[in-house]
Order: structure tokens, then sequence, then C-alpha cells
């Protein structure tokens, strides 16, 4: 008995020293998302490179090693990284100079769902040493989904739902991206639900006339972008009220709690707000 | 019957069909879209005879008219543009973005749309960097193209093309300093659009572009001289330094206005002359007119294409005119070979 418990806890201390030894010490975040994730696995201390896009809590926590989608390489190699994290943005060949580097790059590409989202989360957890905190988040924002979805009224047709996303050229929310999740689990209709490519004509949006309009804030633009759907006065989401702005932050580049407040204020917009249904 | 009086009827008969063109053109745009408006109900509904709050009346009066008005200025004063600076220089090749025009709005507005001004001074003010770029380059080109205020024409064109091309390297140096989601907003502007939200806007393009035929059918005869060549021009009493500097104005602003507006367009100044060339001849009091009614026609043809052809999607118009004018061009240039 005695001998067993010794051999578990040598197990033990083995397994925790080689996840440790593993665990990296000096990373590059190479998308302002993944940086955001960093922060919320509390694995800030290992950061030592960001984008310049990438908005750091303390300007000292981590040097600007790439633009949007220009990577500073012999900056970043100056570094020295033990992991880097890249996303779709990052140009494949880069990616490729750091595996020749023998520089470890974990990849991680366009989220496509509010699961991918979750996965990304979970896989950094993992891989930064911290896939309790992962986890935990995660539980936590399904858990709330779930929470905020039953606020949706029940036996309602579901409503139609235009999200914009880009002003000029007019771009829309589609099917098979995250942000789509949010008209889903609001129980609503994307009218862009047979689109593949996000650039939409005025007239179709028109012609479907929705009951609701978000428009993913763009400042300025944004608030000319309403006052332009204003002026067609008979489509129902302009007699009924209902166009509403949403923060960017929340609907381009979420984390999931971000996504969570985001659909919380989708679900009150679309059913408590101006024109209940 | 004398070769005169020929030559005016073949003119005139050119000009009614270019005309009915326009026309057919300007109707089919109306009437076709998203949903599908038959002609008597498009013009029913222009003329108020129809509750304007309907979704048709706000498809054909709020999108589909003013995009068709401003296809017609655009596309119009962009030919005219084209086929003046090609008499001016003496050139086929040249076009209105040749001089760095598009260059210098498309630097104008990435600079705006980098720095996020339009996030904070509203809309209007790409237009107003399009065409101040467009305009500060047009200047750089011309001051550094005179000498004792001379303008030596080879020169010019040599400059606008360098002038053209570090104007768009500078973009890509704002372009990959830029966050992903402006990148998106400077590419797709420079591929061009006629979705113009403002309609004091399009009237300002229309009043232009009107304004710009008239004041250049004045010139005509001085351009058909120029086609002698600036020295036996002045010879047949053509004061070619000043003609040669307020077409060269004219030129600039009809180009600078559209494409402030409307983005970057390429290829109508270069092709529409070209073909009424091979249909009209080379005298320019009939080519500066068949120039903007068929430049109009074409614009909206390519607008009509680019919001149609993979709808409810919609492609970017240059990408269209680029494509459809290309392709045509190279036909009648092999045909003409043929032919010879």
């Amino acid at each position: 008995m005695k001998l067993s418990r010794i051999k578990y806890c040598l197990i033990f201390l083995i397994l925790s020293i080689t996840t440790k030894a593993e665990t990296p010490k000096r990373i590059i975040s190479l998308a302002p998302v993944i940086t955001k994730y960093i922060y919320l696995l509390h694995a800030e201390n290992s950061l030592v490179g960001c984008t310049s896009f990438c908005k750091l809590k303390n300007p000292e926590d981590a040097q600007i090693v790439a633009s949007a989608i220009q990577v500073n390489i012999e900056k970043s190699i100056m570094l020295k990284p033990d992991l880097i994290i890249a996303s779709s943005l990052t140009n494949p060949e880069t990616i490729k100079i750091f595996n020749k580097l023998n520089i470890d790059v974990l990849y991680i590409p366009l989220q496509k769902s509010f699961g991918d989202i979750c996965n990304d989360l979970q896989t950094l957890g993992k891989r930064l040493g911290e896939k309790e905190l992962a986890d935990q988040i995660v539980a936590k924002a399904k858990n709330d989904i779930k929470k905020i979805m039953g606020k949706i009224p029940k036996n309602v047709p579901p409503p139609e739902i235009f999200f914009q996303i880009g002003a000029n050229p007019l771009f829309s929310v589609i099917p098979n991206t995250f942000q789509e999740d949010f008209i889903d689990f609001a129980g609503g209709r994307n009218i862009a639900e047979n689109l593949t490519i996000g650039s939409i004509t005025r007239e179709k949006v028109i012609v479907s006339n929705p009951d609701i309009i978000f428009i993913s804030t763009m400042g300025m633009v944004g608030r000319e972008e309403k006052k332009r759907w204003e002026s067609y006065e008979n489509l129902k989401a302009v007699k009924n009220k209902k166009i509403f702005f949403i923060d960017q932050e929340k609907t381009c580049s979420p984390t999931p709690h971000l996504f969570v407040e985001a659909l919380n204020e989708i679900i009150d917009d679309i059913y408590y707000k101006n024109h209940k249904f | 019957m004398t070769e005169k009086d020929r030559k005016y009827i073949k003119w005139s008969i050119v000009l009614i069909i270019l005309i009915f063109i326009l026309i057919a053109s300007a109707l089919l745009a109306l009437s076709s879209g998203e949903l599908k408006i038959g002609l008597k109900k498009v013009l029913e509904l222009i003329l108020g005879n129809e509750d304007k709050a309907s979704v048709n009346s706000m498809l054909i009066n709020q999108i589909r008219l003013p995009r068709v008005l401003l296809g017609i200025a655009v596309g119009g004063a962009l030919s005219l543009s084209g086929v003046i600076l090609q008499g001016i220089y003496r050139n086929p090749l040249v076009e209105p973005y040749t001089l760095g025009i598009s260059g210098g709005a498309s630097l104008g507005v990435a600079f705006v749309i980098v720095f996020g001004l339009q996030l904070k001074l509203g809309e209007f003010i790409l237009p107003l960097a399009g065409f101040t770029g467009a305009v500060l380059i047009v200047f750089i080109v011309y001051f550094l193209s005179s000498r004792k205020g001379n303008i030596s024409i080879e020169k010019m064109l040599l400059t606008g093309v360098m002038v053209s091309f570090i104007a768009s390297s500078a973009m890509m140096v704002l372009m990959a300093l830029s966050d992903t989601e402006n990148l998106h907003g400077i590419i797709f502007w420079t591929m061009g659009s006629l979705d113009e939200p403002n309609i004091s806007l399009i009237y300002l393009t229309m009043i232009v572009a009107i304004a710009g035929l008239i004041f250049s059918c004045f010139f005509a005869k001085d351009l058909n001289a120029l086609r002698l060549g600036r020295e036996k021009a002045m010879y047949l009493g053509i004061r070619t330094e000043l003609t040669t500097k307020t077409l060269f104005f004219i030129a600039s602003l009809l180009a600078g206005v559209c494409v402030a507006v409307a983005g970057v367009i390429g290829f109508v100044g270069l092709i529409i002359p070209h073909i009424l060339r091979q249909i009209v001849g080379s005298d320019y009091r009939i080519l500066l007119i068949s120039s903007f009614l068929l430049g109009g026609s074409f614009l909206v043809l390519s607008d009509l294409v680019a919001r149609t052809i993979i709808s409810p999607n919609e492609l970017p118009i240059g990408v269209i005119t680029g494509i459809i004018g290309g392709t045509i061009f190279i036909i009648m240039m092999n045909s003409k070979k043929k032919k010879k």
C-alpha cells in the first residue's frame, strides 16, 4: 500500500516536472485576439512579443514585433521565444522560417464558431499549463449562454436579422462564422443565410426587409449607416426602431466572456427594446 | 452630296445610336436587380405616380436611380478625361490614371482610413481626401515638368508614371502598417464602387461632368490642330501652351472628382476613346461628345453586371470594367488585324 502511494507520488512528480519544463516561458503572440487569451489565462508574464494592434495592459508587458500582417523576424528571434502563436493572418512563409529555426509555432486558425473560440482557448490553456483555468472559463461561458438563452420568449417566430459588419462595401455576417452563432443562439434567422461571401447588395437587404438590423460599430461611419437605413422608411426595422449598434470589440475578436456579453445585449435588443416580439 | 455632308450625316447617326444605347442601358439597369421591375412600372415610379414608401419605389428612387446617374456622370467624365489627355499628349495609351491621379487619390484615402479619420469626422472625408490626393499629385507632376512657364509634354508623362509608382508604394507602406479591418476598406475602395449615399455628391459629379463636356467642346478644333504636333498647331494660330494647360486642368478635375466619388475605376478612359476612334475617326468634334455618351453607357452596364452577376453578392465595379473592357479591346484589335 505504502509502496504504491510512493509510486504514484513519484509518477506525479515526474509528470509535473516534465509539463513544467514544457510550459513556454517566452511567448510571442501574432494576433490581438491571442494576446487577449494570454491575459485571460494569466500568462502575461511569459509574453515577450506581440503585434502593434495588441492591447497591452502595461506597455512593458511585451515588445512589438509585428504589424497586423508583417512580422519582423529578426526582432522576433532576438527575443529568444520558445513559443510563437500564429494566426490565419500570419504569412505562411513566416511560419515556415520559424519552423526552420526550430522555434515552436502554435497555429490558431480562423474561428468559425463559438465552439472554436472555446476550443482555441482550451488548446492554448493546455499549452501554457493553464488547462484548468481555461476549462473553467469555457464552462462558465457555456453555462452563462444557457441562462441567457432562457430569456428568449417561447412560441415566437424567428425574427429576421441583418447583421452588418462593414459599410463600404456593405458586408454581412454569413454562415460558418462565429458571428452567425450570435444570430443562431438568439433564435433569429440571418437574411444572408444562403450567402458564402459577405459582400451583399443594399437591394437584397431592402427586399428581405429584416425585422432587426445590427451594425457592428464603425464609429461615425456606423452612425451614418444607421441614418442611411432610416431613410428607407418602410423597412420593418425602421418602423419598429429596431436598428442597434454592437461594439466591434465584442463582435470581431471575442473571447468567451465577450461573446457572452454581446449575446446578452443582442437578445435584449431583439426581444425587449423598443418593439417587443 | 459633298464629303462634308456625308461626314455630318454619319456623325448624326452615330450620335443618335449612342444616345439610344445610353437610354437603353439606363432603363435596363433600372429594371434589373434583386427584384425585376417592368419598364412601365419603373417610369411610373420615377415620375411619381406611385407610393413613395413602397419597396419598389425605394429600390428605384433611392438605390438604382442614383447609381445610374452616377454611372453616367463618372463613365462620361472618365472617358472625356481620357480622350482629352490622349489629345494633349498625342499618345493613345495615356489615360487619367497614368498621370498618378488614381495613385494620389488612393494614397489620400488610405491615409484617412489608416488613421481612422473617417470614424471621427464622418464619411465625407473620404471623397475629400481622394480629391485632395489627386489634385496634389497632379500639381506635383505639373510643376516638376514645367520650366520657366513652359511644360514639356514628354517629361510630364514620364514624371506622371513615376509619381504614380511612388504614390502606390507609399500606399502599400500605409497598408503594411495598418490594422486588418482597415486593409479591407482600403482594398475595396481602390476597386471602385458606385454606391454613394450622398445625393448632393452625385449631383455635383454630374454638374462637373457636363460642364467639362461643354467646356472641352470649345477646344475641339484646337485638339484637332494639336494632332499635327505642337509646332504645326502653333503655325495654325493655336495658343498651344494655354490650350494644353487649360485642357490638362479640365481633364484632371474630371478624373479627380470621379476617383473621389467612385474610387479607382480603371480602363474606361483608355478603352472608350479607342473604340470610338475606330468607329468615328479622330475628329475631336465628334470624339468628345461620343466618348462621353459611350463611357456613360459602358459604366452603367458594368455596374449592372457588378451587382447582378453573383447576386445577392456584389463585385467591385473596377474589376468588371477591367475584365470586360480589356476583353472587348483585344477582340477589336484582332478583328482589325484580320481585316487588314
